[in-house]
């Protein structure tokens, strides 16, 4: 018997008896799509965050902070938790880097008026802004003269100024750090990704790095900006610079620039998807196990019913195996039109996710040929049974079956 | 083509033998149309099967053409079916859910026939038993007698060496059954050995000899007229 004519025998048992075969086919079909559907919003989440953390990097600016400073945990043996003035040093010192800006970020009380609050306080370069991911909505950005004048400057964020003074319009006005008194030159709003923004986000206050370090003279810088002359191979120069400052700190352990930072934070990422996939995905995979049983319990009641079919064909001269097979393709058919529904329907919820809540999605392929692969074997392994009972029917007996 | 060797068939039924068949001993030669009557439960169907290689003896030998098919394994027996034996069933046993054009193509599937040449014989089988209008009916869609045709020609649909047909004219009136027995004797005399059963005395003249069949005992084999 050929696999066409099977295809069509199979095609036929599923059309006559429809209701009862989309039925069968739901399990697996549910399966399917939920794989398929967290998956592809899954490997979109995490390419999101991985690119919008890619983009982040400057064009001729190294970052370089000390290790595994986002990672909340004890402190490593070997592990520094600041960059000293004598970091600083060593790097102006090497060929091809132009400036060495050092960050510094800390909470501090920050006081307008009557009201206070404690706040993010950020010194930084005049591109801090490309740093910290934010934008002037009024006003302007410290200037590299307000850096280089140590000038008593500050940007607040909408979140700072809204919890200091309960409106944005507030430029001009002063607020009092460390005892120091500082104009407000312009209001930010943040550029992180929305996913992004609600753990990153909060009240912050920018000022220049000059300035911070007359106010706090004790605070250490937790990152530096390493301007790099144009054509410098900058992946080069930051690995040279972070040897050295390693050996300088005596550990191996201490530094990394920001692409081992981000390769850390897109680990950490990929971890967390993958374990939101896996949870999820065994749930689905009961979804499957329950549709296989179903699939299986319908075979056995289609032997049974078509018994004298079974009959028909083995007195006409089909061998045992012929029966086999026709019975195994037709769970099989079952199985992968439900697989082949289910991808469908998972790329249709995927897209569904995608339009409601701008969560950008990844259809992979590999996923879909696997869950394709996958609903046919379910349906191989649970016509297995059906398809040997088939099989093993007495030919004169199953004629006489009523 | 047929020789039986004290064949006897028997059920268990909770504790009591039921004797189907008892030591039913004879011989067919090829090309011979042959009679088989008795009244109804006398172990007619019982013993076409038998005959048919669909149902095994309790007892005794049966060989087909040479072979001893109570000792051939089930693939080789449903090749047997395949290629030498055409069934006519008391109840045509057709697939309700396809067409006569695709119940007639089912042996030639088995026979791995390409997809042209067995629409081709199905049609050419339909034709000769005068169905070639009702080609894509479905059994249901047939009368008593247009099924029984379908079921002729797709008991021919290989070719078979032994036709066996359980009451083929059962459920045709007087002209079609001569039509269908006029049939069979065409058939016979391109070489087919033919085996009918039937309760009809005007089918059974049709045929050279007579095997009579009571309680599962042969009682009686008559001649008719000389072979063909
Ligand atoms: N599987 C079985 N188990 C028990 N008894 C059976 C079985 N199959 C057939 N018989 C018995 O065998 C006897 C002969 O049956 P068979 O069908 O061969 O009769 P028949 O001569 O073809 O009758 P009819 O002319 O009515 O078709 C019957 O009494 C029947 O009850
Ligand atoms: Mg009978």
């Amino acid at each position: 018997m050929d696999v066409r004519e099977m295809m069509f025998t199979a095609l036929l048992s599923m059309r006559t008896h429809a209701l009862r075969s989309i039925l069968t086919m739901l399990g697996i079909l549910i399966g399917v799509a939920s794989i398929i559907a967290i998956v592809a919003v899954g490997n979109g989440g995490k390419a999101a965050i991985v690119s919008t953390l890619e983009s982040s990097r400057l064009q001729n600016t190294i970052e370089i902070l000390p290790k595994e400073l986002v990672v909340p945990g004890l402190p490593q043996p070997g592990q520094v938790l600041s960059i000293s003035a004598n970091d600083l040093n060593l790097v102006r010192q090497f060929h091809g880097v132009t400036v060495v800006n050092p960050l510094y970020f800390g909470q501090v009380e920050v006081t307008a008026g009557a009201r206070s609050a404690n706040l993010n306080l950020e010194g930084g370069p005049y591109f801090l802004p490309d740093l910290a991911r934010f934008t002037i909505l009024h006003g302007h950005m410290f200037t590299p003269l307000d850096v280089l004048g140590h000038r008593n400057v500050a940007v607040l964020s909408v979140g700072a100024a809204s919890q200091l003074f309960g409106t944005t319009h507030v430029l001009g006005q002063t607020v009092t750090v460390g005892g120091q008194p500082l104009d407000i030159v312009g209001i930010s709003a943040s550029t992180e990704p929305s996913i992004l923004n609600g753990i990153l986000g909060g009240g912050a206050v920018y000022v220049p790095n000059t300035t911070l370090e007359d106010i706090f003279p004790n605070w250490t810088a937790s990152e530096m900006a390493v301007g790099v002359v144009p054509g410098t191979s900058v992946s080069q120069l930051a690995r040279r610079l972070v040897t050295a400052l390693n050996i300088h700190a005596h550990s191996a352990q201490a530094f990394e620039d920001s692409s081992g930072f981000l390769a850390g934070i897109e680990k950490l990422v990929g971890t967390v998807t993958s374990i939101l996939t896996l949870v999820i995905g065994s749930i689905a995979s009961i979804a499957l196990i329950v549709g296989g049983v179903g699939v299986m319990n319908i075979m056995l009641v289609s032997v049974t019913e078509r018994t004298q079919e079974i009959g028909i064909r083995m007195s006409l001269g089909a061998s045992r195996a012929a029966i086999l097979v026709q019975f195994l393709m037709e769970s099989m058919f079952i199985t992968m039109t439900g697989g082949f529904l289910g991808i469908l329907l998972g790329a249709a919820i995927a897209f569904g996710v995608h339009l409601a809540t701008h969560l950008p999605m990844q259809v992979s392929w590999q996923v879909m040929v696997l869950s394709f692969l996958f609903s046919a074997v379910i349906g191989l392994i649970c016509g297995i049974y059906p398809a040997n009972k088939a099989s093993k029917q007495n030919p004169i007996e199953a004629l006489r079956y009523e | 083509m047929i020789v039986l060797e004290h064949v006897s068939k028997r059920y268990a039924l909770g504790g009591e033998t039921l004797t189907v068949l008892a030591d039913i001993s004879f011989t067919v030669e090829e090309g011979e149309f042959v009679a088989l009557l008795g009244p109804s439960g006398s172990g007619k169907s019982t013993l076409m099967h038998i005959l048919g290689c669909l149902d095994m003896p309790t007892e005794g030998r049966y060989c087909l053409s040479g072979v001893d098919v109570t000792k051939e394994a089930p693939r080789r027996l449903a090749h047997i079916r395949n290629q030498k034996i055409g069934f006519v069933f008391q109840n045509f046993h057709l697939l309700p859910r396809i067409s006569a054009l695709q119940n007639v193509e089912l042996p030639m599937i088995y026979a791995h026939l390409s997809r042209a040449a067995r629409r081709a014989r199905a049609e050419e089988l339909l034709e000769l038993v005068g169905l070639s209008n009702r080609l894509r009916h479905l059994p249901t869609e047939l009368s008593g007698g247009q099924k029984q045709r379908v079921a002729i020609a797709r008991a021919l649909a290989n070719h078979p060496q032994l036709l066996l047909a359980d009451e083929p004219t059962g459920a045709l009136d007087s002209e079609t059954s001569r039509e269908i027995m006029e049939l069979f004797r065409e058939l016979n005399q391109t070489g087919v050995t033919v085996l009918v059963i039937t309760h009809d005395a005007n089918v059974a003249a049709y045929a050279a000899r007579q095997i009579r069949l009571i309680d599962g005992r042969v009682v009686g084999e008559e001649e008719l007229r000389g072979r063909s």
